[in-house]
């Protein structure tokens, strides 16, 4: 087992855990975009998105709504962001699917990512290919 | 009524991509990268305190079948999934809704800045955390 995720669910490396439930675990993120900043992940070892179960995924999310109250309530946060990378590409750096919960404060400065707009035309070929893939 | 709700009911036009019985997807008109897409509740919820664990399930259901189609109709390498949650966060219309953000290798877009707790801080943090849930 080389899965660094797999070997803190295994309690084979210390964690900080905060939550888990039948097929979800979460523990702290040990290099913190802010205090508090915690990594959600299925139990079982899955790859991305594109491998995960629609039980396991929906387990990710109730982990998520449940931790996101008690870091508002615990840590006296009034928002958080929630964020996957899936792939590579997406800055995902650990092979096993997770989400990170991040608790927010007005000020801290983490800007969201700038964006832009469409050329004429551009919005409807991008809806087609989209929709294409959605038959 | 709320921007997301009007064009749920059709009363402000969007690019659609999805709809069920429970939730919507629509191109952000503003994207961080083309084909970029939100996915909401058709149901005015304001946020993932105000959500049923029932309407959560559909949505994160509904986001996983946008996103395998976003990849593959615009050919991306990967994508990132992003929630906001409540105004300090950056949530900007209070009806909760998913981001779907297709990605290229290389496309310069960065994770935010991480730091390091310190000594006997962690443990602090997670005991105050546990103590809620």
């Amino acid at each position: 087992m080389d899965c660094i995720f797999c070997k803190l669910i295994a309690g084979e490396l210390p964690g900080h855990k905060v939550y888990e439930n039948d097929k979800a675990m979460a523990f702290l993120d040990i290099l913190p975009i802010s205090p508090g900043h915690t990594i959600i992940v299925p139990k079982n070892h899955v790859a991305d998105v594109e491998n995960l179960n629609d039980d396991e995924l929906c387990a990710m999310a109730i982990a998520i709504k449940k931790i996101g109250k008690a870091v508002m309530e615990g840590l006296g946060v009034k928002g958080y962001s929630v964020f996957l990378d899936n792939k590579d590409a997406a800055n995902q750096h650990v092979p096993h699917v997770h989400f990170h919960l991040v608790p927010r404060k007005e000020g801290d400065n983490l800007a969201r990512w700038p964006q832009t707009g469409y050329s004429d035309g551009e919005a409807e070929e991008a809806l087609a290919k989209i929709i294409e893939k959605l038959q | 009524m709320c921007i997301f709700c009007n064009i749920i009911i059709g009363k402000i036009p969007c690019y659609k991509t999805f709809e069920d019985d429970d939730v919507m997807a629509f191109l952000d008109i503003n994207p961080v990268s083309h084909g970029h897409t939100l996915v909401v509740p058709k149901k005015h919820f304001t946020n993932m305190e105000d959500i049923t664990e029932e309407e959560l399930s559909k949505l994160i259901k509904a986001v996983k079948k946008v996103a395998y189609a976003l990849k593959n109709g615009l050919g991306a390498a990967g994508y990132n999934v992003q929630l906001n949650n409540d105004p300090e966060a950056g949530q900007e219309v209070p009806h909760i809704h998913f981001h779907i953000i297709p990605r290229r290798q290389g496309d310069g877009l960065k994770i935010w800045k991480q730091t390091q707790y310190n000594k006997g801080e962690i443990e602090k943090v997670v005991d105050k955390i546990k103590g809620r849930i």
